[in-house]
């Protein structure tokens, strides 16, 4: 289609590239374009689609980036120690030691809890420490009662230690200090020591003590797992 | 020049630029107290290219965050220097955050119109805090690790969201990998450009309303070139001398041995062990604050609650100033602040280090431990074996110095002590291990030439050292060498007792070389060796009851037979009950691996019974010296 032939309608694209560009602005003399009907809705419209064109533009790289970010939430803690997006039955019983490591009526002793294989992000490794327990058992005739607490004190989680000189568990942070069966004795944690599930079972004729090892959420009142 | 000058101002408009830049207005003359957010803005700058530097060696991984921080602080050169400023510009930050604060309220500075500047002021605070706390966990150290994941832990008391949110910032459950990684993103790039954007405002906003005098008849009116610009250089520069200082404050250092990147710089716990008890676990010394106080309040008051009302108490600060008396407030309330975090931490601090109550002696002494054990680690990392792909953790699960009093204390120390003669020096504490009424023997040194010399000596063998508190302490071995040894050394005379007293020597060395330890440099060992091997069999007729080599039977006393040896301390540690050993007699010594085809069913695993085994042996890697105790 030729271009009009009477006179410029708009201003023709060589006439602009033909004018010198000044530093003090806009050119004056190239004729202004033909005044359009004030059409509000059309330019209501351009903004519009200028602010949700950028807005899209603008949050294009975050979008594509939360996945990621938000990726820990949607995977589960498994009884194999860390997280593998699958769902969890509950704890699982993990052996700790013979139940003759243990004197009947005897302080609170620490143990190990090792998990059979630990998955850190892209890392597996076996047999991982993955956490410290006391075991206590009790003197009574009958059968062996074991009673496991989670090391870890329930106030801010740092690791307790058994005091044999007075007899209690003192967390060596905050000062908080729990009783041989775990209750707390006094100091700023707001629950005692978290109770384990434990258990004897005779593996090969002998005795052996496991524990349902399980983390705890800290600070709060009520034991919450974690 | 001119010319140039004017070709580049032409395109660039740099003349009106500086001009704006250099020649702000300062009614009342410069004056020093209008350095401290440039001293700010320097630490930053330090920040970033400190951490630019140190970012081309650290690499944030649990298997390679400590080893390359490690590397940095040991074997890059001057790898100490650059580490040890980016640590303690991060401290004066914090103090010259304080002062700059305490500057603009006191100076009403934070009054309208510029509200909003000293709302962005606070914003920085945050930013800056945050920075602190995701650096220190980076060196994956001890000491960082169980710090930053108390901290991390109180995430969760936030309500709603606290559990997931807490999730989203350890990458997960548990610490791991991806803390590291997100934790080195916000500490390397999202924080930093976040507080580049915000110093930009803030700056802008500065400028547009400019300085905050007090006193604009104090001097003649000036601009920010040169006098200004002078005073903040010397508080600049008197900061990054101050930050030297620091660097280099054990200088000359304290250990001839020990190499200077050790001694100078920030410190390098021992690698984040997150299944070890750590009981000198601090934050830095500007949050003590916040850790006192968590010893006296719940921790989602103390926590979340406090913290949130104080930093809304700053954030309203320039709607109260809009009335003098609220200014005066402000200006109380802040030194009230100040006071209080002050005495909150001299508190930590004194309960940590008065050194006489039970707490401040347990606390002291964690920390001697933890240092001995970050100084292990090091020597491992540059032994020949140096740091495996797994990492330095693994390394120092493998290394009996360490392990060995661990597992000891686990499993031997509720009868066994480990200690030396009384008077001896020791240079690492953790070896030690006393108690006061043990119920077994005393195992230092055990199968060395003092030790045999010992169990041989009438005035030893019934003591708290051997058999003193066990059920043999009237056995057949006690009985023996009160009798014979006691005999000898008591009635013979002259010539015939120097040679009883070298024959029982001569059976020291025949024991000693039957373990293996302390061979030492005597001349003519091996003649003593084999006389002692005549007298065992000869002499003193041990092979009676001990079964010695060729002669003797086993069962009415331990073999004597490779005594002390590594696979003889295996076996007897795994079945002290065993015929060849203690049989019947056995005390109360439990037996560690009872089942050799279910090593599972044991009480020490193949791998706890050779470190420990190696331990009592004092077979470990030693810089220089042959392995020994």
């Amino acid at each position: 289609m030729k271009p009009p032939t009477d006179g410029p309608a708009y201003p023709q694209l060589s006439t602009l590239n033909s004018q010198p560009f000044t530093m003090d602005g806009m050119q004056t003399d190239v004729p202004s374009p033909t005044p359009v009907d004030p059409k509000q809705r059309r330019s209501f419209v351009v903004q519009v689609a200028a602010i949700v064109t950028g807005a899209i533009a603008a949050i294009f790289p975050l979008a594509v980036g939360l996945g990621v970010i938000f990726d820990p939430c949607r995977r589960r803690r498994t009884a194999t120690g860390g997280d593998n997006g699958a769902d969890t039955n509950g704890p699982k019983f993990v052996r700790i030691c013979p139940l003759d490591a243990l004197s009947p009526g005897g302080a609170p002793q620490a143990f190990p809890v090792i998990l059979d294989t630990v998955d850190d992000a892209w890392t597996r490794t076996f047999n991982q420490k993955v956490g410290v327990i006391f075991l206590t058992r009790s003197k009574a005739a009958g059968k062996p009662a074991v009673t496991a607490l989670n090391a870890k004190c329930p106030h801010l989680g740092c690791l307790v230690d058994f005091n044999r000189g007075n007899d209690r568990f003192q967390c060596p942070c905050h000062e908080s200090a729990f009783a041989e069966n775990g209750d707390k004795l006094y100091g700023p944690s707001l629950r005692g020591m978290d109770r384990l599930d434990a258990e004897v079972r005779t593996v090969g004729g002998q005795q052996e003590v496991f524990v349902a090892f399980q983390k705890f959420q800290p600070g709060i009142a009520k034991g919450k797992s974690a | 020049m001119n010319r140039f000058l004017d070709w580049l101002d032409q395109r660039t408009g740099i003349r009106a630029f500086t001009q704006a830049a250099l020649y702000e207005h300062i009614p009342g003359g410069a004056r020093w107290r209008y350095v401290w957010g440039s001293t700010l803005s320097f630490c930053f700058f330090v920040q970033v290219v400190t951490g630019f530097i140190l970012w081309a060696a650290y690499s944030p991984s649990a298997q390679t965050a400590w080893e390359s921080v490690y590397y940095i602080q040991n074997q890059m050169a001057l790898g100490w220097l650059l580490r040890g400023v980016h640590h303690f510009t991060a401290q004066m930050m914090v103090v010259l955050m304080v002062v700059h604060f305490v500057q603009v309220v006191v100076d009403g500075a934070y009054r309208a119109p510029r509200e909003i500047n000293f709302w962005l002021g606070l914003i920085l605070m945050q930013i800056v805090l945050g920075l602190a706390l995701t650096g220190y966990l980076l060196p994956w150290d001890q000491k960082g690790y169980w710090a930053t994941s108390v901290a991390t832990g109180m995430i969760s008391l936030v309500p709603v969201i606290g559990g997931q949110l807490q999730r989203i910032v350890v990458g997960g459950s548990d610490y791991g990998h991806h803390t590291l990684t997100r934790f080195f993103a916000l500490h390397a790039g999202v924080l930093p450009t976040l507080l580049a954007t915000f110093l930009t405002l803030h700056v802008l906003m500065f400028r547009r309303h400019g300085l905050t005098v007090r006193q604009p008849n104090r001097a003649p009116d000036t601009t920010f070139w040169p006098e200004q610009l002078l005073r903040d250089a010397v508080a600049c520069l008197g900061v990054a001398i101050v930050v030297l200082v620091l660097v280099l404050r054990n200088y000359p250092h304290a250990e001839a041995d020990a190499p200077i990147s050790q001694q100078l710089g920030a410190e390098l716990g021992a690698p984040a062990n997150p299944a070890e008890n750590y009981s000198a676990a601090r934050p830095e010394t500007y949050f003590l604050f916040l850790y006192q106080s968590l010893k006296y309040l719940s921790p989602f008051v103390g926590a979340i609650i406090v913290p949130g009302l104080v930093m809304l108490s700053l954030f309203l600060m320039p709607l109260l100033g809009k009335w003098e008396l609220g200014h005066r407030f402000n200006v109380v309330w802040t030194f009230a602040l100040l006071v209080g975090a002050g005495i909150l931490t001299a508190l930590a601090w004194h309960h940590d280090h008065n050194g006489k109550t039970q707490d401040s002696q347990n606390y002291l002494a964690a920390v001697a431990n933890a240092e001995a054990e970050s100084r292990r680690a090091v020597v491992l990392a540059g032994s020949p074996n140096g740091i495996p792909v797994t990492g330095a953790l693994t390394m120092l699960r493998g290394d009996p110095k360490t392990q060995g009093p661990k597992l000891f204390r686990e499993h031997c120390a509720s009868c066994h002590t480990h200690a030396p003669p009384e008077g001896t020096e020791v240079d690492d504490a953790s070896q030690v291990i006393t108690m006061d009424k043990p119920s077994a023997s005393n195992l230092w040194g055990f199968g060395t030439r003092d030790w045999v010399r010992g169990i041989l000596d009438p005035k030893q063998i019934g003591g708290p050292h051997y058999f003193g508190n066990t059920k043999l302490k009237d056995g057949d071995m006690v009985t023996w060498v009160n009798d014979t040894i006691a005999k000898g050394l008591n009635n013979l005379k002259g010539d015939e007792l120097t040679k009883f007293k070298a024959t029982v020597d001569d059976v020291t060395f025949a024991l000693t070389a039957e373990s293996g330890l302390n061979a030492g440099t005597v001349p003519d060992r091996d003649k003593h060796v084999a006389a002692g091997r005549d007298a065992i069999v000869k002499d003193f007729s041990c092979t009676d009851c001990h079964k010695f080599r060729d002669t003797g039977e086993l069962g009415s006393a331990p073999d004597l037979t490779g005594y002390a040896s590594r696979d003889w301390l295996l076996a007897f540690l795994s079945s002290p009950a065993d015929d060849r050993f203690y049989g019947e007699k056995n005390d109360r010594m439990p037996a560690f691996a009872a089942h050799p085809n279910d090593p599972t069913a044991n009480r020490l695993s193949p791998q706890e019974l050779s470190l420990l085994v190696s331990w009592l042996r004092g077979e470990w890697y030693e810089p220089g010296s042959t392995p020994h105790k």
